[in-house]
C-alpha cells in the first residue's frame, strides 16, 4: 500500500515537471515569443517620455512627462523642448571707437549698427547693418552676435553678409570676422577680402576653441566719401563636415576612399562629437541612417555614400562627405581535414 | 505496482540522454611525439593569399600558423587534452579580405602511461593437479582518458626461452584498466610471460602515435610460471 502511495506521489511529481517544462518551453516557440515582442513594442513605442532639455536627440526616458509620437509636431510647438540649432541669441553692439593713431577722424553720429536684433531672428533676408559713414579714419565699428550655447572648438561658423551702397575697397575698409569667449579673442581674425557683394554670400569661420560670440568688424583706413554698410543676415553655428582617414577636399567638397571587405563593412566617423548629430545618405542622396556609424548590407562592388553633421535632426547639415566606397570579396571559407 | 506506459518512455529517454550527453570522440588522437598533419579543403588557393591557422582555447583564438604554407602541423609537445583548430584564408593584397574560419576541428592528445605486472598468483604447479595461474597487468595513465579510448594489452611468452604464442599458454581478459592473463597449460615447462599495453582509440577515429604502436608500454617485470611435470610411474619389484 504505502509502496502504491509513493508511486502515485512520483508520478504526480512528474507530470508537474513535464507541465513546468512545457510551459517554460511555450514561450521560446517563436509564435509565442513574437506576440510577446510586438506586445512589447507596442508599449515601448506608444509613448515616449521626453527630458526638456536643449537637444531634441538627448530625449530621455527618465522624465515623467510622455509624449505621443504621432501627435509630436503639436506637442513640441506647445511644449518647452527646444532644439538650440546654434543661431545667434542676441547681439551686443558697441559704439564705434576713434583712431587711436594720429590723424584719425572723430566717429561721426551715423557710425553705428541699425536694427541689430535682425542679424539673429529667423529671417535671412532681413539683417542689422554695421554702418560706417564717410570720412571716417581709423574708426572702428563692430556687432558682436552671441549663441545661445557655447560653439566648440570644432565647430564652423556660417555668416550670411552682404554690402549695401556703396563698394567695398580693401583699400579704404578692413572687414573680418573673429570669435570670442566672452571678452577674450579666439583664433586669429579672418579677413574678408573676396565675395562681399550686394548678394548674400555665405562665410565660414572655425576659431579653433570654444567661443559664445562672434565678431563682425569694419575699420576705415580712410574711406573719404565712400560710406560703407555691412549687412548682417544671419549667423548660425554649424558643424564641421565629418572627417575618414585619409580624407581629401576636392573643389571644397571632403571626400575618402574606403575599401573594405564583404561582410564585414562598417563606415564610422574618426572625429565623432557626442554634440552632433550624423546622418547617412547614399549616392542618391537618399536619407538612410542616423549614427556615428553606419553598416550598409551590400556585397562586392563599389558605392558612394555620404556623411553630414548637425546639432539636431531639424539643424542646418554641414557640407556632405563623400565616400567612395570599395566592396572586395572575402575568399572561401575552408574545411579541416587530415593531409 | 503499475508504471504508466509515458512514463517508461521518460524514464528511459532520461537515461538515455544522460549517458550520452557528454560522450564526445574525436577524429584524431595523438600520443607520445606524435603529430598530424591538418590541411584546408573545399577552396582553392590563390597564389598570395594567406593561410591563418588558429587554435581555439576557452573561446579565444590564437595564432598559430600564417603565411601561404598550407598545411598545419601541429607541435610535438602538445598539452594532453582536448585541442581544437580552425583555418581561414586571407585574401591576397592589397585586399587582404579574411574569409570566414572553417569548422572547428578537434583532436586529443592522450596521456602517458605506466603499466605494471602483479607477481603469478601461483608461481608453480603440477601439469595434473588441475590448477592455474593468474597474473594482473595495470595501466596508470597520468590523467584520465577520454570517452571510447582503452587500453590494448599484448602479452609474450617463452617456453624454456624459446617464444611460443602466448595463447598456446593460457588467455586473457581486460576489465576497465587491468588486464588478466590465466596460465592454465598443462604441458611442463617455464614459462616466462610479460605484457604490453597500447591505446585503442573508438572505430572510426585514427590514432597517431610516434611509435606506430599506438604507444606500446612494456611492463617492466617478467613473471615466470613453473609447470611441473608429475613424476614418473613408480613400479613394484622384488628384491
Amino acid at each position: 500500500m504505502d509502496l502504491k502511495k509513493t508511486g502515485s506521489i512520483i508520478a504526480a511529481g512528474l507530470r508537474y515537471f513535464i507541465s513546468l517544462i512545457a510551459f517554460v518551453s511555450f514561450q521560446y516557440l517563436p509564435a509565442f515569443s513574437q506576440q510577446e515582442n510586438y506586445a512589447w513594442l507596442n508599449l515601448y513605442t506608444r509613448t515616449r517620455p521626453v527630458q526638456t532639455t536643449l537637444s531634441q536627440e538627448n530625449i530621455s526616458f527618465f522624465s515623467t512627462q510622455a509624449i505621443d509620437y504621432e501627435h509630436k509636431n503639436s506637442i513640441f510647438s506647445s511644449n518647452t523642448v527646444f532644439v538650440d540649432c546654434g543661431e545667434g541669441g542676441s547681439a551686443v553692439n558697441p559704439v564705434a571707437t576713434p583712431s587711436t593713431e594720429p590723424g584719425g577722424s572723430a566717429v561721426s553720429p551715423n557710425t553705428k549698427v541699425l536694427n541689430p536684433e535682425l542679424a539673429y531672428d529667423a529671417s535671412e533676408s532681413t539683417y542689422s547693418t554695421i554702418y560706417m559713414d564717410e570720412q571716417q579714419k581709423g574708426v572702428q565699428l563692430s556687432q558682436f552676435i552671441l549663441f545661445n550655447n557655447p560653439g566648440q572648438s570644432t565647430d564652423q561658423v556660417r555668416l550670411k553678409l552682404s554690402l549695401t551702397g556703396d563698394l567695398l575697397n580693401d583699400n579704404d575698409y578692413t572687414v573680418t570676422l573673429q570669435g570670442f569667449m566672452g571678452s577674450t579673442a579666439v583664433g586669429s581674425p579672418l579677413p574678408i577680402t573676396t565675395g562681399l557683394t550686394t548678394n548674400q554670400y555665405q562665410y565660414f569661420i572655425t576659431p579653433g576653441a570654444t567661443f559664445d560670440r562672434i565678431k563682425i568688424n569694419i575699420l576705415t583706413n580712410n574711406n573719404g566719401n565712400k560710406k560703407a554698410q555691412i549687412n548682417v543676415h544671419y549667423v548660425t553655428l554649424i558643424a564641421p563636415p565629418p572627417v575618414f582617414p585619409g580624407s581629401t577636399t576636392i573643389n571644397g567638397q571632403t571626400t575618402s576612399t574606403a575599401t573594405q571587405c564583404e561582410g564585414s563593412v562598417v563606415l564610422g566617423i574618426t572625429n565623432p562629437d557626442a554634440n552632433y548629430v550624423y546622418k547617412w545618405y547614399d549616392s542618391a542622396n537618399t536619407y538612410l541612417s542616423t549614427g556615428t556609424t553606419y553598416s550598409p548590407p551590400i556585397a562586392t562592388g563599389t558605392y558612394v555614400y555620404y556623411v553630414e553633421a548637425s546639432r539636431g535632426t531639424t539643424c542646418p547639415s554641414s557640407a556632405q562627405h563623400q565616400i567612395n566606397l570599395t566592396v572586395n570579396p572575402k575568399p572561401q571559407t575552408p574545411s579541416i581535414a587530415l593531409n | 505496482m503499475k508504471t504508466k506506459p509515458y512514463l517508461k518512455i521518460l524514464l528511459f529517454a532520461a537515461l538515455f540522454i544522460q549517458g550520452n550527453a557528454f560522450a564526445q570522440t574525436y577524429p584524431v588522437y595523438l600520443c607520445g611525439n606524435a603529430t598530424v598533419i591538418l590541411k584546408p579543403t573545399l577552396v582553392t588557393i590563390n597564389t598570395g593569399e594567406q593561410i591563418v591557422w588558429v587554435e581555439t582555447t576557452s573561446g579565444s583564438d590564437v595564432q598559430v600558423q600564417s603565411g601561404t604554407t598550407q598545411n598545419y602541423t601541429t607541435p610535438t609537445n602538445l598539452t594532453v587534452g582536448e585541442h581544437s583548430y580552425k583555418v581561414y584564408i586571407i585574401s591576397a593584397a592589397p585586399n587582404s579580405c579574411p574569409g570566414d574560419a572553417s569548422a572547428i576541428y578537434k583532436i586529443y592528445k592522450l596521456p602517458t602511461s605506466t603499466l605494471t605486472l602483479a607477481t603469478a598468483s601461483l608461481p608453480r604447479y603440477c601439469e595434473n593437479a588441475g590448477l592455474n595461474s593468474t597474473m594482473v597487468a595495470t595501466s596508470a595513465p597520468a590523467s584520465s582518458l577520454p570517452t571510447g579510448v582503452s587500453y590494448n594489452y599484448t602479452w609474450t611468452a617463452t617456453k624454456d626461452g624459446a617464444s611460443i604464442a602466448s595463447s598456446s599458454v593460457g588467455s586473457n581478459a581486460t576489465s576497465g584498466l587491468t588486464n588478466t592473463f590465466t596460465v592454465n597449460t598443462t604441458t611442463p615447462g617455464s614459462y616466462a610471460l610479460t605484457v604490453a599495453a597500447n591505446y585503442e582509440v573508438p572505430s572510426g577515429s585514427t590514432l597517431k602515435s610516434s611509435d606506430n604502436a599506438g604507444c606500446s608500454e612494456p611492463a617492466s617485470a617478467t613473471n615466470t610460471v613453473v609447470v611441473a611435470p608429475k613424476p614418473g610411474q613408480p613400479t613394484i619389484d622384488f628384491q
